[in-house]
């Protein structure tokens, strides 16, 4: 290659690798914060401060929170027991949708251990199901009572998908039934996609089942919305007319709490049992400086008349399942639900 | 990763000897006209997004862009756009991974306004269209796992040419034969500064409103405009004897958004290897 060209090729290459190490990305990003004890606590705090979504609705003074575990932040604790006091300091906000995750171990908040125990999987599965139940994508159904009339679906999980087509069938199937228990108990959430394909097909009107408010600043009131929620009639459903008892418990959580939120307002439904384990904020996502994850609710959501049951949705009727028909092999909700759809 | 090589691999070799095959052309002047490009893209990204880290995760994204542009004595017209896919890590108690697609978009329109030298050495400025759009999935952030955002900018731009040329008599250079004739090179420097930044993406909460059951992640994104973006860019040309070019170029990048919660940091260290083709 000619010299008179090898000397400009030889100045652009020099002016790419100044470019390259000159680029001064120092003035786009800001110095990393330091990972240690000290800064992944001050982090975590600060963003649930700024973000958290239930303060003023649970009464938590969170600068006394700081205050309180502050001084258990030494700088040569160990990654556990920084863990112990994150978690412990995260449980003060008694939200079942804040979590902080590391390779070693999950923090959560117990929230259905805040009520009795509502539900045995063996009672219903001995003595309601039976061999005889059937299975139509994730609803286990039956019919139950002494004279079989009463239908009873089962849905264990909202993160088990849910095709209107099963919400059909079942409805259909039973349409000769008085009536229809759906039971969520222990049912702990999973996607809100769920709560529509099965409520608009057992909804008989459109109905507004509750807004929804999104954090939209750093202020304990800073929130953007309303989101009106509505449920509206699948043209295609069949169009079911008897009553549905909806049974819940305080493991009734997140989307399954959604959910009983949504069948407070619609006319056809009645939810029994126990209040809800709440979770009616939607959870975020982020990470710390050392790479642990966490999440924490980021909206609140609110019934159709301003009521916040972020602390567990009530029941229309409270039934509590007694310890001596549980010995017996009697779900003492369920036959209250029977008793209820028989009237 | 290996089947892309391989593809980019071909359509480089197939469009080099296309490239060379019209070398016989007669000797003329092709510095300026209309061309159209491609380029082999490989893209070193640093990101940090604070609405939901405070870590930066860097990788390499790899892609291709195409440009169909107009050099002219006094006018610099160009839009090209293209994709880079790739992974951006960040190593902690674990390795974290976000998978990223990435596209680019721009547009330039420069004047010259000073020249030396019958052209050889000018300088032209105006305006240019810089656009970036992300999909960035971090499976670590759980709700917040899933991004969309698009950043675009006006800059004001800013542009040094330097051509040279020298008479090339016939040889062999290895097995390359060279044809006698006028070899031109060029090589360009450009800055752009903002004059209006615009970024849009995911708002204070990060995550939309999905209690109604629908999960459109771009339903809480909110367009800001302020923060900063710069863009340095330097060029290699290297002119075969019809007016075709190889170019070889680097370009950085960075940006920063407005705000400070969830201000997103962006740093992209670009080199792109292109063939440039002749229309006129």
């Amino acid at each position: 290659m000619n010299q008179r060209i090898i000397k400009p090729f030889s100045i652009f290459l020099f002016c790419c690798l100044a470019l390259f190490v000159f680029s001064c990305e120092q003035l786009i990003f800001d110095q990393e914060v330091a990972d240690n004890p000290r800064q992944n606590f001050e982090y975590l705090w600060k963003e649930c401060n700024e973000k958290y979504s239930f303060f003023d609705y649970k009464k938590i003074d969170w600068q006394a929170t700081y205050n309180k575990y502050s001084p258990q932040i030494k700088d040569k604790m160990t990654s556990d027991e920084l863990f112990k006091v994150l978690f412990a300091m995260l449980n003060e906000l008694q939200d079942g949708h804040v979590n902080l995750i590391s390779p070693f171990r999950s923090s959560r908040y117990d929230f259905d251990l805040l009520g009795p125990e509502n539900y045995d999987l063996r009672v219903v599965r001995e003595n309601y199901l039976k061999n005889d139940y059937v299975i139509t994508g994730p609803f286990e159904h039956a019919l139950v009572g002494s004279d079989k009339r009463i239908a009873y679906v089962r849905y264990s999980s909202f993160s088990d998908k849910v095709a209107p087509a099963y919400v059909n069938f079942l409805l259909s199937y039973y349409r000769n039934a008085q009536g229809l228990i759906f039971d969520i108990r222990q049912n702990g959430g999973g996607s809100a996609a769920n709560i529509f394909k099965i409520l608009n097909m057992m909804a008989t009107k459109k109905t507004l089942l509750y807004n929804s408010y999104l954090k939209s600043g750093s202020g304990k009131d800073d929130f953007e919305g309303p989101q009106a929620v509505f449920v509206e009639p699948d043209k295609d459903r069949f169009n079911f007319t008897k009553k549905i008892v909806v049974l819940i418990d305080r493991g009734t959580f997140s989307a399954a709490s959604f959910f009983a939120l949504g069948a407070r307002e619609l006319d056809n439904m009645i939810l029994m049992g126990d209040k809800t384990g709440g979770g009616l904020g939607l959870p975020n996502g982020g990470q710390l400086p050392n790479g642990w994850t966490y999440r924490f609710s980021i909206s609140r959501t609110l019934s159709p008349a301003g009521e916040n049951f972020e602390n567990g949705v009530p029941p229309d009727i409270q039934v509590l399942l007694k310890k001596s028909d549980r010995d017996r092999g009697i779900d003492t909700v369920i036959e209250r639900a029977i008793e209820e759809l028989k009237k | 990763m290996n089947k892309t090589c391989l593809l980019y691999g071909l359509i480089l070799l197939g469009s080099l000897q296309s490239l060379l095959a019209q070398e016989k052309s007669a000797q003329t002047d092709y510095r300026y006209g209309k061309y159209l490009g491609m380029a082999a893209l490989a893209d070193y990204q640093s990101n940090r997004d604070l609405g939901v880290s405070p870590l930066t995760y860097r990788g390499f994204l790899f892609g291709g862009m195409g440009e169909l542009g107009f050099e002219g004595k006094r006018w610099d017209i160009s839009i090209d756009g293209g994709v880079g896919v790739g992974d951006s890590k960040v190593k902690k108690v674990a390795t974290f991974a976000a998978e990223s697609t990435v596209f680019y978009y721009n547009g330039r329109f420069l004047y010259k306004f000073w020249d030396k030298n019958e052209g050889n050495l000018d300088f032209r400025a105006g305006l240019q269209l810089g656009g970036y759009s992300a999909q960035r999935v971090t499976p670590a952030f759980l709700n917040a796992s899933l991004v969309w955002e698009s950043i675009n900018t006006l800059f004001a731009t800013a542009k040094v040419n330097w051509r040279i040329s020298h008479t090339q008599t016939a040889g062999r250079f290895l097995f390359i034969r060279r044809n006698a004739g006028i070899r031109h090179v060029k090589f360009s420097s450009q800055l752009s500064l903002p004059l209006l930044h615009s970024v849009w993406r995911p708002g204070y909460a990060y995550i939309e409103d999905f209690s109604d059951g629908d999960a459109n992640i771009y339903a809480n994104n909110k367009l800001d405009f302020g923060g900063i973006r710069f863009q340095w860019r330097t060029d290699g040309y290297y002119y075969l004897l019809n007016g075709n070019a190889l170019r070889l170029t680097y370009l950085w990048d960075a940006q920063r958004s407005p705000g400070e919660i969830n201000r997103l940091e962006l740093g992209h260290h670009q080199l792109l290897f292109g063939l440039l083709f002749r229309l006129n």
